[in-house]
C-alpha cells in the first residue's frame, strides 16, 4: 500500500493527526496548508487522493476542487472532502464530483479505514 | 393585458394588497412585490435574481423551505410564519402554488403573503395605545434590543465554533493515545490521558448545550407547524436511540394511544423534545433498567406525552431546579454523568413555544417519570414578543 495522499488543511492539529493516522497504514503523505500550495503539490506529486479542507485561507474547497477536476492533468484524482458542515456541504461535493466526504472532528477509529474505502 | 396603458405590469403587482412572490424552477426569486417587502421586512434587492435557498437572511428560511418542498413534491403549501420587522412581530400566512407552462413542466411557484387577520387587529390596538400612552422611542428600544440579541446569538455560535477546533484537538490525541495507536503508555499515563479525554468531552457537550440554548431564542421566529402521525416521531427516536439503549442493556420502549393519529406541533423542535428526554433517562438509568415512552391525550385539548426511567430518582426539592440553566442534581453520584443540564432547559423553552407544560413525577430511588403536555391543535404560534 504506497497510495500518496496529499492532505490540505490549514488547522494545524488537524493535520498532524490526519497525517500521522494515515501514514501508520503505509501511505506515502504530502500536507498543505492553502490552496495555491496544494494546486502546486497536486500538480508535482500526483497524488491517488486529496482530502480537502472546505475552508482555507486564500480559497473555498469547493473551488479548488473545481479548478483541479477541470485541468486535464489532475481530472483524474480522487478528492474528499473533509468538512465540519453535515448537510450543506454534502451534496455539494458530490455534485462538484468529489468521491465523498469525512467529517470534522476525525473518527480516530474508523478514519483511516474510510480513507481506504475511497482508494479502492 | 396591461399592453394598452400607461401602468406597467411592476405597478399593478406592488399595488396589490397581498405579498406577492414568484420564484422559478430552481428557486430564483424573480418577484417580490412591495407588500411582501413590508411584511416579511426583508427588502428585494436583497433576492431578486438569487435563489432564495441561498439568502443569508435567517427570518426567511422557514419559508424557504416550504418552498423547496413544494417544488419538489409538485404540491402547492400553506403556512404560518413569524417576522418580526422594526421591533414588532407578525404572523404572516402564507401559500404557493405551482405554475404548470404549457408542455406541462413546472416552471415555477407563485407565493402569496398576507398577514393574519386577527394579528392585524391585535397590532392595531397596540398601536393606538401606544400613541396615547407610551413615549414615541419605545419601538426603537425595541429594535436596538433585537439588534442586540442578534449580535449575542452571532457571538456566542461564532465562540462555540473556535472552542471546538481545539477541543476536537485535545480529545481526538487523548484517544489515539488511549488505543495506543502509535506504542505503550503506562498504567498512570492512561489514567491521566483518559482524565483529559474525558474532560474535554465534557466541555464539548457543554459548549454543544450552551449552543442549543442559544438556537431557542432563534427558533422562536422560526416554528414551522405541521401535522403528522406521532408515531413517526416515535419511531425515528426508537432508530437513534435504540443502540446506546443496547449499548447500557436497557429496554427501550415507545406506545403511541390509538386515540392519537395526527398532531400539530413543529415536528423537528417536537423531536428535539422527547429525544433530549429519552437521551437523558437513558443516561441516568443504571445498566438493566427500562425506559418507557408514552403518549396518550389529556383531555379534549392537550396531549401528554411521559418518559419513565428506572434511575435513581430525583427529590421534591430538586425537581423545579433541574429546568434552570446550569443545574444537574448535586452530589457526588452524578458526577460520573456527561453534560451539564442544559439539555432540560432548551427542552422546557421547547415544550413552552408551543403552548404546553412540562414537569417531573416519580420518588427519589425510584426512578422518575418526566411529563409534557402540548396543545392538540396549535391556534397561534407564539410570535417574538409574546
Amino acid at each position: 500500500m504506497n497510495e500518496k495522499i496529499l492532505i490540505v488543511e490549514d488547522t494545524l492539529f488537524n493535520r498532524e493527526m490526519a497525517k500521522d493516522l494515515l501514514a501508520l497504514e503505509g501511505y506515502k503523505i504530502i500536507e498543505a496548508e492553502a490552496g495555491k500550495e496544494a494546486i502546486e503539490k497536486t500538480i508535482d506529486e500526483k497524488p491517488d487522493l486529496i482530502l480537502l479542507d472546505m475552508v482555507l485561507p486564500d480559497i473555498e474547497g469547493m473551488a479548488l476542487a473545481k479548478i483541479l477536476k477541470d485541468n486535464s492533468q489532475t481530472r483524474n484524482i480522487k478528492i474528499v472532502a473533509f468538512t465540519a458542515q453535515v448537510e450543506t456541504d454534502k451534496k455539494k461535493a458530490l455534485d462538484a464530483g468529489l468521491s465523498g466526504h469525512i467529517m470534522k472532528p476525525i473518527d480516530t477509529k474508523t478514519f483511516a479505514r474510510k480513507i481506504g474505502e475511497f482508494l479502492k | 393585458m396591461v399592453e394598452n396603458t400607461e401602468i406597467s405590469a411592476d405597478e399593478i403587482i406592488d399595488s396589490f394588497p397581498w405579498g406577492i412572490s414568484v420564484v422559478d424552477r430552481g428557486g430564483k426569486v424573480v418577484v417580490w412585490n412591495r407588500l411582501a417587502e413590508e411584511l416579511t421586512g426583508v427588502n428585494r434587492n436583497q433576492l431578486l435574481q438569487k435563489t432564495i435557498f441561498e439568502n443569508p437572511e435567517p427570518r426567511i428560511y422557514p419559508l424557504a423551505e416550504k418552498i423547496r418542498d413544494s417544488l419538489d413534491s409538485n404540491s402547492f403549501f400553506q403556512s404560518i410564519n413569524c417576522f418580526s420587522v422594526k421591533g414588532s412581530s407578525r404572523e404572516v400566512f402564507s401559500t404557493g402554488k405551482i405554475i404548470i407552462d404549457k408542455q406541462g413542466e413546472i416552471s415555477g411557484l407563485v407565493i402569496l403573503l398576507k398577514e393574519e387577520r386577527e394579528q392585524e387587529v391585535r397590532a392595531k390596538d397596540r398601536r393606538e395605545q401606544k400613541d396615547i400612552k407610551v413615549p414615541v422611542h419605545l419601538g426603537e428600544m425595541t429594535a436596538m434590543l433585537e439588534e442586540l440579541s442578534r449580535v449575542k446569538s452571532q457571538f456566542l455560535s461564532t465562540i462555540s465554533h473556535e472552542l471546538r477546533t481545539p477541543l476536537n484537538s485535545i480529545i481526538g490525541f487523548s484517544e489515539i493515545l488511549i488505543d495506543r495507536t502509535f506504542g505503550q503508555i503506562n498504567e498512570k499515563q492512561e489514567r491521566y490521558i483518559k482524565n483529559i479525554y474525558q474532560s474535554g468531552k465534557h466541555l464539548l457537550s457543554m459548549i454543544n448545550d450552551i449552543l442549543d440554548l442559544n438556537r431557542v431564542g432563534e427558533w422562536k421566529s422560526m416554528l414551522s407547524p405541521g401535522e403528522f402521525p406521532l408515531s413517526k416521531v416515535f419511531n425515528s427516536i426508537q432508530g437513534i436511540l435504540k443502540i446506546p439503549a443496547l449499548k447500557k442493556n436497557i429496554s427501550l420502549t415507545l406506545a403511541v394511544d390509538e386515540k392519537i393519529s395526527l398532531v400539530q406541533a413543529d415536528e423537528v423542535k417536537l423531536k428535539k423534545i422527547i429525544y433530549n428526554l429519552v437521551d437523558n433517562a437513558i443516561k441516568f438509568t443504571p445498566p438493566g433498567g427500562k425506559v418507557e415512552v408514552e403518549g396518550r391525550p389529556l383531555d379534549e385539548n392537550f396531549i401528554r406525552i411521559s418518559v419513565v426511567d428506572s434511575g435513581m430518582g430525583i427529590s421534591i426539592d430538586n425537581r423545579k431546579r433541574i429546568f434552570e440553566k446550569f443545574e444537574q442534581i448535586d452530589g457526588d453520584l452524578t458526577r460520573k454523568y456527561e453534560g451539564v443540564g442544559l439539555g432540560l432547559t432548551v427542552t422546557k423553552r421547547l415544550v413552552e413555544l408551543h403552548g404546553g407544560k412540562i414537569w417531573v413525577e416519580g420518588k427519589k430511588g425510584k426512578g422518575s417519570e418526566f411529563i409534557f403536555t402540548i396543545p392538540k391543535k396549535i391556534k397561534r404560534f407564539a410570535c417574538g414578543h409574546e
